[in-house]
């Protein structure tokens, strides 16, 4: 498995990377129809941070000894077996925020419901991350490890 | 008598059980591994059962492992057959079901038991614990059966607030007798306790505070009402008690295991008797934020000692430098955490806080010494975790103090050092 990494000096604070989260975990993969008809559904799991004069996008690190997956009550957070990502089975989520609050990057993030948690699975499905994959400035690389 | 030889031995089947097998696996594949516990389904989730009794989730997502655990892990697990004795000298274990168990290594997590008051019309049809799975059934079929209007949960912890949750999600009238002035007395301060009650109040929860049951009234040995120490009464069908889990230590004591707020372990969650681990909520801990030793029956502490224990049963080397209170609960909606020590108000800490009353959303940060305490977080959690890790790392935040409750506050707000061990992931060396 890789990692997505950031480069705090070249990061724009665009928020295209939050953006192109969205709709590579929306329903339909459409920018439009994602922002019309699903856009309360879901949430980017990645997120920009701005102090003004740096900015830097945060998601899963993706911890070998990851305190949200020691904390889950439901069994939902998980490694997944062949790779080694921390994956969350929203099926499972009962959405106590245990995660949340022993995240220290404060990288699982509550869905819009509030009902589950949303989390980076660092795009497994499609292969490349979508935020990494549009990042004008490649602020934000993956690199195996 | 049946007897079985076992490398390693495991009493109890919940949180920490669990981790500890899973970590005797990574280091010792072939090492026999038994497991012996009272309840007979395989190992579920406790915190859950409030979200099965009302529904919001199935039977089948109670259980916390997949069913081929066991047997992938090659577990001989006798479940239903409680461990009677432990002889410490003779590493040996006996249970209910008449097997003696000779073991190398053994892990005594058998967690806690509910407390009931000994008081008249305890033992009444209608009066429950609210712990175990059964428990959790019981009280859904008392409710089908009996068309349950009206509840009272005795205790106002966490328990007692899960427990409120799920059965006003079940159209039942829920009243509250909490001995403290407020509930979840502990992880609450005033502020928190006030956005609290009016949520509670909105929601047509009465809470009758400073007081306690002293009577269940029952005629035919039916429940129909209970009466506070203060002499009122409150009709009611039935009666939840959630006062409070006492470590089961008792196969400990009884083995001449050193015992105190729970069994006393090094940290490497070694016994006072060498090959004898304890871990989960019939431990005691060091509490890392008040520097006291303490019984902390939470979720993560039992699974990261659950770990540590199995590390060292199989050979291995890990340490368990104590935990931290946290808790994360939501009130008819209202989502609260609360890490670490938030109720230290002594002259040497400083607090810092903000209000918005009209959206309910509160947030407190403690600190003392330059060190982060405690942290509360009313009605706007998102990313509370962030403080989390800065309390459990130690991180001096003189430089960032007044960054704590900005809207920027962040990844990027941390000391460097500390910021790039965050982003490379706990675990992950660089």
């Amino acid at each position: 498995m890789g990692h997505i990494k950031a480069r705090e000096n070249y990061c724009l604070g665009c928020k295209l990377c939050e953006i192109h989260c969205l709709v590579a975990h929306s329903r339909s993969k459409k920018i439009l129809k994602c922002f019309t008809n699903e856009k309360d559904e879901i949430t980017s799991r990645i997120l920009v941070e701005d102090t003004g004069h740096i900015s830097f996008a945060v998601q899963c690190r993706h911890c070998t000894e990851a305190p949200c997956i020691e904390s889950c009550i439901s069994g939902a957070m998980h490694y997944e077996q062949k790779t080694g990502a921390v994956l969350c089975d929203t099926n499972r989520c009962v959405g106590c925020l245990m995660c949340v609050m022993v995240c220290p990057a404060g990288a699982v993030l509550r869905s819009r419901k509030g009902t589950v948690v949303s989390k980076c699975d660092l795009c497994l499905e499609s292969g490349i991350p979508a935020c990494v994959e549009n990042c004008p400035n490649e602020a934000l690389y993956y690199e195996e490890d | 008598m049946k007897k079985i030889e076992t490398k390693y031995l495991i009493l109890g089947n919940s949180t920490a059980a669990i981790s500890c097998v899973e970590s005797i696996r990574s280091l010792d594949k072939e090492g026999s591994v038994s497991m012996v516990a009272a309840e007979k389904e395989r190992a579920y989730s406790k915190p859950l059962i409030s979200y099965l009794l009302c529904g919001s989730i199935t039977p089948k997502q109670m259980y916390y492992r997949p069913r081929d655990f066991y047997e992938n892990n090659r577990i001989n697990a006798l479940l239903g057959s409680e461990a009677m004795k432990i002889d410490a000298a003779h590493y040996m274990v006996t249970t209910a079901t008449g097997e003696e168990i000779t073991f190398e290594r053994l892990l005594i997590a058998t967690g806690g038991r509910p407390i009931l008051p000994d008081i008249p019309g305890i033992r009444s049809e209608g009066v429950f614990t609210f712990f175990t799975w059964k428990d959790a059934e019981n009280v859904r079929k008392f409710i089908q059966r009996r068309k349950v209007n009206h509840a009272v949960v005795v205790g106002g912890g966490l328990i007692g607030v899960k427990t409120l949750e799920a059965l006003l999600k079940l159209g039942v009238k829920t009243d509250v007798v909490e001995k403290a002035p407020r509930i979840l007395a502990t992880i609450l301060d005033d502020e928190a306790g006030r956005i609290v009650d009016k949520r509670l109040a909105d929601d047509g929860v009465e809470i009758h505070c400073g007081t306690t049951v002293s009577k269940i009234l029952a005629v035919d040995d039916l429940t129909y009402g209970v009466r506070l120490d203060n002499n009122r009464e409150i009709e009611c069908e039935m009666v939840v008690f959630a006062i409070g889990v006492r470590p089961d230590t008792r196969l400990a004591e009884e083995a001449g295991i050193k015992t105190g707020k729970g069994i006393i372990v090094s940290n490497r969650m070694e016994t006072s008797f060498p090959g004898i681990y304890a871990a989960g909520d019939v431990t005691q801990s060091y509490d890392l934020t008040t520097g006291v030793a303490r019984n902390i029956a939470l979720f993560p502490s039992a699974y990261r000692q659950g770990k540590v224990a199995g590390i060292n049963m199989a050979g291995g080397n890990m340490e368990y430098p104590g935990g931290i209170v946290m808790n994360s609960v939501s009130v008819c909606g209202l989502p609260i955490i609360s890490v670490g020590d938030i109720q230290g108000e002594g002259m040497d800490t400083e607090i810092y806080s903000r209000l918005d009353e009209k959206s309910s959303i509160y947030k407190k940060v403690l600190v003392k010494n330059d060190r982060i305490t405690g942290v509360l977080f009313v009605n706007q959690v998102d990313r509370v975790g962030i403080y989390t890790g800065m309390i459990k790392s130690g991180i001096n935040v003189s430089e960032i103090r007044d960054m704590l409750l900005t809207e920027e506050f962040g990844v990027l707000t941390l000391p460097k050092e500390y910021r790039k061990y965050v982003i490379s992931g706990v675990g992950i060396e660089i």
